[in-house]
């Protein structure tokens, strides 16, 4: 492990892969910030231009990218009320207070060191997680591995949708049906090609990124007519206000922080849930801990609250690493388009990457504390002149957002097919979203497709077509028994509000 | 009475289902394959019937619950973000024959002006000087092929 740990030093400190670093952190911020496009977006953006990097290289500068998407979000939470990204939303709920008090600056500082701690935390965990995990994923058979990735589906379909669980599982088929389009890849037949030469290979993860991603978040800022750049300009040409964090300030927030990394790196890791369920647990685990004085503050532009959810959110980022890299599941839409970015890279994440590309592993992992310290260092004080991009008018921006999404996928396959491809699905992603389909589970679907497929063959030919799989091997059975529970939850929850309800009503 | 757009989802999601079911039984096979454990049927044909029910427990729970009224669709920007994708095609439709600068420019002014920016000045800068820049960058840097243009070849080069 040594061994791994200083090839990883040794490969995340060359010149180049530092500047990686720099460049994610610096472009993952600016992307993260502009309220609508989240970290999937700014991932899917920077894939085009990894291409010619080797592995290594490239996962470091997406890891920054992430990182970076995650705290320009803060960004704007705390500045303009606008949460970038959703796992950022929790950070407004102070920090905002907290800016229109004069405190901006500071709330960015607090913003910047719990995202730092948050994030340091979890990068040791990962590091003392991911080996064991991977040994112990070794053992995996393709039975557990379906199992595996039918319940990170289900978790993910879960949780980010609240209520809508059904909307997020048809989402999620959606996903899966889009990707048996293309040659089968055990018997090489055409599947829902129609004839066409241009759906031989597929629909690319890219293009399905990038059309419901950058291009319909872009697309439905201007639908909603969103005019965010005037606040933006507004709050940005104001004094941020003292950055200095007092030491009273920085002791009654040291224990938040450290219990927030801790819940937050352990959520992150649970398929699913990820940093914007761990910065409301946070936020809510904090508020309930308070004393009754604290928590009159809270909202209206607390310490602790602010801290709370943006030490979570950076943890969870890191936890969310652990199964993307040691089981090679992506855990969430963010992790599941980093998943395609590494297979085309002709990486294969799971167990065997540990050993196989030890230094694309643990380059990862130690470039990630890396992008914590460009964040806390270099970021902090670009902040005021980042945000003055902000100002730029959203019609300057959204056609420019538009070209580098298309140009990204052209770049790759060459070939104005994928234009075409990229409107109709962003059409169909801005329709999607209107009627409140969650476009995550579509796109994990869409990259757990083949992997599904695979496993589904293997354990059926094992099995002699029979689905005695599911329950023969005892960790099959429990992942299966966990999602089955997963779906189930929120209709006992359904069921119990009804029965409150009936109760209430005949006491009544 | 209202549209209840879910329902009108789910039963659309419904008749996909059926559609892409009905495709995948027309998936080719290889002769003897029909009898194995797992034919490339074997997944979407699985997938078809899953979509289904689920579509299926979407329409009974849009029946029992409407939902509530969201904003009016008719509000939104429908006009800009039509032409928005409008340009999108026409923009993969020229790039072979325009070439990457021309098919460019004019795919960029033309966001530019369907989001309302006038002015000339800022128009030609985030247009042709960030189409050149681009371009150079790609091709004299990065060593990348871009489209010369079809429409120029003889006259031109």
């Amino acid at each position: 492990m040594l061994e791994g740990i200083l090839t990883g030093l040794s490969t995340a400190f060359t010149p180049m892969n530092l500047m990686m670093v720099f460049v994610g952190c610096f472009a993952g911020t600016f992307i993260g910030m502009l309220p609508g496009l989240g970290p999937i977006s700014a991932i899917a953006l920077m894939i085009p231009i990894t291409y010619g990097f080797d592995p290594a290289s490239g996962m470091i500068l997406m890891a920054g990218v992430y990182y970076g998407a995650i705290f320009g979000g803060s960004t704007s939470s705390i500045l303009i009320n606008a949460p970038g990204v959703a796992g950022t939303v929790a950070t407004a709920f102070d920090g905002y207070p907290l800016a229109q008090q004069g405190h901006a600056g500071k709330a960015l500082a607090i913003a910047a060191g719990a995202s730092f701690t948050g994030g340091t935390v979890g990068a040791i965990l990962l590091l003392a997680a991911a080996p064991a995990l991977a040994h112990v994923a070794l053992s995996f058979q393709s039975a557990d591995y379906l199992a595996l990735m039918v319940l990170g589906l289900t978790a993910v379909s879960a949780f980010t949708a609240p209520g809508q669980v059904l909307k997020a599982l048809i989402a999620t088929v959606m996903g899966l049906m889009i990707s048996t389009v293309g040659t089968d890849p055990s018997a090489g037949v055409q599947r829902f090609t129609f004839g066409s030469l241009n759906l031989v290979d597929g629909v690319s993860f890219l293009l399905l990124a990038m059309a419901t991603f950058a291009l319909s978040e872009a697309l439905m800022a201007v639908l909603k007519r969103d005019k965010h750049s005037e606040a933006a300009a507004r709050a940005t040409s104001g004094q941020l206000g003292s950055m200095r964090v007092s030491r009273e300030e920085i002791r009654d927030i040291a224990p938040v922080v450290a219990r927030s990394s801790i819940l937050g790196f352990f959520v992150g890791v649970l398929p699913g849930a990820g940093a914007t369920i761990a910065s409301f647990l946070a936020y809510g685990a904090e508020r309930s801990f308070a004393s009754a004085a604290e928590k009159l503050k809270f909202g209206k532009g607390s310490l602790r609250g602010l801290a709370a959810p943006e030490t979570a959110n950076n943890a969870a980022c890191t936890g969310s690493f652990v199964p993307l890299l040691t089981l090679g599941i992506p855990g969430s839409g963010t992790t599941a388009v980093m998943l395609g970015a590494l297979i085309s890279y002709g990486v294969q994440p799971g167990p065997r990457l540990f050993q196989n590309n030890p230094d694309v592993f643990w380059a990862v992992i130690i470039s990630m504390y890396l992008g914590n310290i460009i964040l806390l260092i270099l970021n902090l004080p670009l902040i005021p002149y980042i945000a003055r991009l902000l100002a730029l008018p959203r019609q300057i921006l959204t056609p420019l957002i538009l070209f580098f999404s298309l140009i990204g996928v052209y770049l790759v396959s060459f070939n104005t097919f994928d234009i075409h491809m990229m409107a109709g699905f962003a059409l169909a992603a801005i329709v999607l979203r209107l009627l409140e389909f969650p476009m995550a589970p579509l796109i994990l679907g869409f990259i757990l497709g083949d992997m599904i497929e695979d496993n589904l063959r293997r354990a059926l030919t094992i099995s002699d077509g029979s689905i005695a799989f599911l329950w023969e091997r005892p960790l099959t059975a429990i992942i299966f028994g966990v999602t089955i529970l997963t779906l189930l939850a929120p209709l006992v929850r359904v069921v119990r509000q009804r029965r409150s309800a009936m109760l209430a009503g005949e006491g009544g | 009475m209202t549209l209840n757009r879910d329902l009108v989802a789910a039963l659309g999601f419904l008749a996909f289902s059926i559609a892409y079911g009905w495709q995948a039984t027309g998936i080719d096979m290889f002769p003897g394959q029909e009898g194995e454990a797992f034919t490339p049927q074997t997944f979407p044909l699985a997938l078809a019937i899953v979509g289904g029910l689920l579509a299926l427990g979407q329409t009974v729970k849009s029946l029992r619950e409407p939902p509530l009224a969201g904003e009016a669709w008719a509000s939104y920007d429908w006009p800009r973000v039509g032409l928005l994708l409008l340009s999108m095609v026409a923009y993969g439709a020229t790039f072979t024959w325009l070439g990457f600068i021309v098919s460019t420019t004019l795919f960029l002014v033309a966001g530019y002006l369907i989001l309302g920016e006038r002015r000339p000045l800022v128009i030609g800068m985030a247009s042709v000087v960030l189409t050149v820049a681009f371009w150079a960058l790609m091709t004299k840097v990065l060593g990348l092929y871009l489209a010369p243009g079809e429409l120029f070849r003889g006259w031109l080069w």
